[in-house]
């Protein structure tokens, strides 16, 4: 039995923040703290966006984020979107390498990004047979 | 496309950011297992479901959106 699991992004893990600013050309990781939000945040941190009048704050202990950029007029929401997504690779790619897997990462056309990361050990396989890393030739 | 076969984890990442987890060749219940770590990364679930199909042929995907607090 195989599974398939949804989730909305929340952006909860620090260096995966810092890393998707990396990633994204149109994000700039500010610095700790919010003068805006920073009394309704556990855990503030600011994130200045490409065409932005103001920084958006993301609240790592929760994984919201804060901002307001009236409608759609004070900066596009796709934008942050696209940091969420790139949060996500970021995150989902540094965690596969911390178990020592390779990650292979594909952009489709509709401009999801595909992770398809190889398990290495041993499995108990759909054919029956059991997997191991020196089967991938990766 | 993926050039990787045999038991792999895929994650798609929409361009919103949601992420879709799936277990690929592998049998037995701990297919979990493998994933919480990366699951544990994201955001709330909005579904779970167990699929025998998936050895076979990837999922089409329904994304569902949610934005952020603006004010």
């Amino acid at each position: 039995m195989s599974h398939t699991t949804k989730r909305k992004s929340a952006m909860k893990n620090l260096d995966a923040l810092k890393a998707a600013c990396e990633r994204n050309q149109d994000a700039t990781y500010v610095g700790a703290g919010s003068q805006r939000y920073g009394n309704r945040c556990k855990d503030p941190h600011e994130v200045q966006l490409k065409g932005w009048s103001n920084k958006v704050t993301v609240d790592v202990e929760t994984g919201e984020c804060y901002y307001d950029n009236y409608g759609g007029r004070w900066g596009k929401n796709e934008v942050l979107d696209g940091l969420q997504q790139d949060y996500a690779v970021a995150a989902a790619s540094a965690q596969a390498q911390a178990e020592g897997h390779q990650v292979e990462e594909l952009k489709l056309d509709d401009g999801s990004i595909k992770l398809v990361i190889p398990l290495g050990g041993d499995y108990e396989t759909a054919d029956g047979g059991g997997g191991s890393a020196g089967d991938w030739g990766v | 496309m993926p050039t990787s076969v045999g038991p792999r984890i895929e994650i798609l990442v929409s361009p919103k950011g949601e992420t879709t987890t799936q277990v690929f060749g592998v049998e037995g219940g701990n297919c979990h297992a493998l994933t919480a770590p990366y699951e544990a990364l994201f955001g709330d679930v909005l579904s779970t479901s167990d699929t025998m199909e998936a050895y076979e042929d990837p999922h089409e995907i329904e994304i569902k959106t949610e934005q952020g607090d603006g004010s």
